[in-house]
């Protein structure tokens, strides 16, 4: 009787071990296009907070998870368009039902201001919802900090130091906002600030994977500044030598380079004699760079 | 003609203990054996290992070491209870069935089709003593007295050669008694082998050919009443026997 | 044979004589009431919402069923001692577990089918309540087709966890643990394409393993989940339907095949 029972043992595994075979076959071979949950029940935050009653915070969230599920989501997707389309809504939606909920509106806004293709793209809606969280906390220095942050991105430094300058009036405001509206209209500068504003975020942000997404942003704008600097080896070589520059063996002759010039992740920069430009290794792990708004200086 | 039941050095022990689970011997190295046409009794007090003997007949239980045939066949065999009705103590049933579809269903189970099972399944209620209005009401509705008139019923329908009756006499009143005892007598009649046990002497006295009185999970005593009675009474044989 | 029909038969009476029959009803009004409410609520989702909605609770109470109702197969009557008298006939401890399984199967599609109807009575009404226009905006017909799709994955989904409850209830005659257990193992399963993702995000090679196994073992009921895509009219190929029912039936025999072996070996004290 016990070998009957042994058999039995090893034909339920078998047959289990078969199933996920079955379902793993399934999943290649005729995988479902993807329709999860892309859009809201109940798109009127009025409506949810009535819904909501007494448990608009435990509401608030549980759409604030789903927030970031979705921009996890579609960041992780294999999808091509990345719509990120939820993104605002959710948001609006989370905030509406705890006004308070600052994490909400300050990873909200650089969720929705993280570029193409990690992100929507949308600094106005940024701004839009640190509005929104102004008007229901007028005191928080931090949201109109950020708004200026936001404003840098996009490359418009006049209005990113005048919300500086209003974040620091705010009462607690910490007294370097001052001087940052200062340096802000003086040298115009995108990616100091910028640098500036990831350092921050790196530091404050609750969730690891925040703070990941800070400092590769970081590495990304060292790799920058180097292409710059690489970039403006170009012209320099071709006054010197009279011919253009065939590749780094070149510089390098011309004393202009030591060694062959890496990426802070450790691959090479590529230089394309064609076209003369300098350009990030494809393969490198930085790769791709964020299309950073072009500089109107 | 082989016996009926047979058991050889049937065993059986339980663990208790939720910690260390330690063995406790319910019933130690029986061996009986009840042959054909006989109506033998198992008789002891409670604990003794009488139910114990019964499921492990049935296959409800496995024995510790041991061995126990029904008409030859080892009780692991489900063929073995072919010809077996077997009658549990205080039995329970579905609720939503009543005791005609009970007994229907379970004659099925025994083999039985079509008109013949329907016919027979009436017999055998007519035969307990469940009359044609209470044998379509649902289970549910029926008294304890009743339940067990149900249970002899479910044993008997299959016209089987063996009858196994866990405390037949329990929870019934004395006219239910008498019923029960004047069927056990037709079945003996129709040449059927019984098996019951009781610690009820008076029921024993009055059915059994044969007794075996259990004490402990241990077989004390065994023998044609006849024989036993001889020089005592049997309430003193059963006292004497489980001291 | 016949004694696996006999038990199937059984169990199909059985729980149709239960209090099935009343929830069904109380079901479908529900349903027709919800609907109403929701159409005054939502701009224009209503069509998507019911279906959704419906195929949900469609879904709930089935899991409901299959997990009481699959308790009490074997649980209640080892608790009750009704098997005692089952089990003494020339029956195969097999066969009655087996018969169970079909019985019960059986009643719980019976079950999705008449709900089923009773959305298809619902979505019909929209239809015919709801103006040209608005119609042509819907995504899908509203008695499309394919939400009989959904009900026989849906089905497929309670034939396995008919099959996880009855084996809960072999090994454990506690009617309230067999009943927790299982609607644990529905929970988990729900989740399991979550669970193994947390296992990735984590990146452990030990986590890796543990959510292989976890994967292997706990029942996907997250695979049988087409809502999203009938709701929005999407198409679910045939293929993909005929390998999730082919994904149940071996997950089932599997699960099926552990119950009997501990059935097969149990004292019934």
């Amino acid at each position: 009787m016990a070998r009957r029972a042994w058999l039995g043992v090893v034909a339920a595994v078998a047959l289990m071990v078969a199933s996920a075979g079955v379902l793993h076959a399934r999943d290649t071979r005729t995988p479902l296009m993807a329709a999860s949950n892309r859009w809201l029940y109940i798109r009127s935050p009025r409506v949810g907070r009535a819904l909501a009653m007494n448990f608009s915070a435990v509401v608030a969230d549980s759409y604030w998870l789903r927030t970031i599920q979705h921009f996890g989501g579609d960041r992780l997707s294999h999808r091509r368009d990345r719509p990120f389309e939820l993104l605002y809504p959710l948001l609006d939606f989370t905030t509406s039902l705890d006004p308070q909920f600052s994490a909400a509106y300050r990873f909200g806004a650089m969720f929705l201001s993280e570029p193409p293709p990690g992100g929507p793209g949308r600094p106005d809606q940024a701004i839009r919802i640190l509005e929104k969280g102004l008007r229901a906390s007028p005191g928080k220095w931090q949201y109109a900090h950020d708004i200026g942050f936001v404003e840098l991105w996009r490359g418009d430094a006049k209005a990113a130091a005048s919300w500086f300058r209003r974040a620091g009036a705010m009462p607690n405001a910490p007294i370097w906002l001052g001087p940052l509206a200062a340096t802000t209209m003086m040298t115009g500068g995108d990616r100091n600030a910028a640098k500036a504003w990831l350092t921050d975020m790196r530091m404050t942000a609750t969730e690891e994977w925040v703070r990941n997404i800070a400092e590769r942003r970081l590495t990304q704008l060292v790799a920058l500044d180097d292409i710059d600097t690489l970039q403006s080896m170009v012209p320099e070589f071709q006054k010197k030598m009279h011919r253009d520059p065939t590749g780094w063996a070149d510089f390098e002759a011309a004393g202009l380079l030591k060694g062959l010039p890496t990426d802070p992740a450790g691959a090479p920069y590529v230089y394309f004699p064609a076209s003369g430009l300098v350009r990030l290794h494809p393969q490198s792990p930085l790769a791709p760079l964020p299309e950073f708004p072009v500089d109107p200086h | 003609m082989t016996d009926v039941v047979r058991t050889e050095r049937l065993t059986k022990d339980f663990l208790t203990g939720f910690w260390r689970p330690r063995p406790k011997r319910a019933l130690d190295e029986l061996s009986l054996s009840v042959p054909h046409g006989e109506v033998f009794g198992l008789l002891g007090p409670n604990g003794a290992g009488k139910t114990t003997t019964l499921k492990l007949l049935m296959d409800l239980l496995r024995p510790t070491s041991g061995h126990a045939e029904l008409f030859g066949k080892n009780v692991r065999d489900p063929k073995s209870r072919r010809r077996v009705g077997f009658a549990p103590e205080q039995p329970y049933f579905y609720d939503h069935l009543s005791a005609n579809e009970l007994v229907q269903y379970f004659a099925g189970l025994s083999g039985l089709k079509g008109a013949d099972r329907i016919a027979k399944a009436n017999a055998a209620l007519d035969r307990t003593g469940i009359g044609g209005d209470e044998r379509r009401k649902p289970l549910r509705q029926f008294s304890k007295g009743m339940m067990q008139r149900v249970g002899l019923a479910q044993a008997i329908v299959h016209e089987p050669d063996l009858i196994v009756l866990d405390e037949p006499m329990s929870g019934l009143d004395p006219i239910g008694r008498r019923d029960v005892r004047e069927m056990i007598l037709a079945l003996r009649d129709e040449g059927r082998t019984i098996l019951f046990s009781s610690h009820i002497l008076s029921d024993a006295e009055q059915l059994c050919s044969r007794v075996g009185i259990m004490a402990c999970g241990r077989l004390a005593k065994i023998g044609p009443l006849a024989e036993l009675t001889a020089t005592a009474s049997l309430e003193d044989v059963f006292m004497e026997a489980v001291r | 044979m016949d004694a696996i029909a006999l038990i199937a038969w059984h169990v199909f009476k059985d729980g149709a004589r239960s209090r099935t029959l009343v929830s069904l009803i109380g079901f479908a009004f529900a349903l027709f009431g919800v609907s109403l409410l929701i159409g005054q609520l939502s701009a224009g989702q209503d069509l998507k919402i019911i279906k959704d909605i419906g195929l949900s609770v469609i879904e709930l109470s089935g899991v409901l069923m299959a997990v009481l109702l699959g308790v009490g197969l074997v649980a209640k009557e080892i608790e009750k001692r009704s098997i005692y008298p089952l089990l003494a006939r020339p029956v195969r401890r097999a066969d009655f577990i087996i018969g169970k399984y079909i019985g019960l199967v059986a009643t719980l599609a019976i079950n999705v089918a008449v709900m089923t109807i009773a959305l298809y009575l619902v979505l019909a009404y929209i239809r015919w309540v709801t103006p040209g226009p608005v119609r042509l905006s819907w995504e899908a017909p509203a008695l499309d087709p394919s939400i009989i799709t959904a009900s026989l994955l849906i089905v497929a989904e309670l034939a396995v966890l008919t099959a996880v409850s009855l084996f809960f209830s072999t090994f454990s005659s506690n009617v309230l643990w067999s009943t927790l257990f299982s609607l644990g193992v529905y929970v988990a399963g729900s989740m399991s394409a979550q669970l193994r993702d947390l296992a990735a995000a984590v990146g452990s090679r030990a986590a890796g393993v543990f959510s292989q196994i976890v994967g292997v073992v706990l029942p996907a009921f997250s695979a049988f989940d087409v809502k999203g895509q009938v709701v929005h009219g999407l198409s679910v190929p045939v293929p993909f339907v005929l390998m999730t029912l082919g994904y149940a039936a071996v997950y089932s025999a599997a699960v099926l095949v552990a119950a009997t072996v501990v059935f097969s070996r149990r004292n019934f004290e």
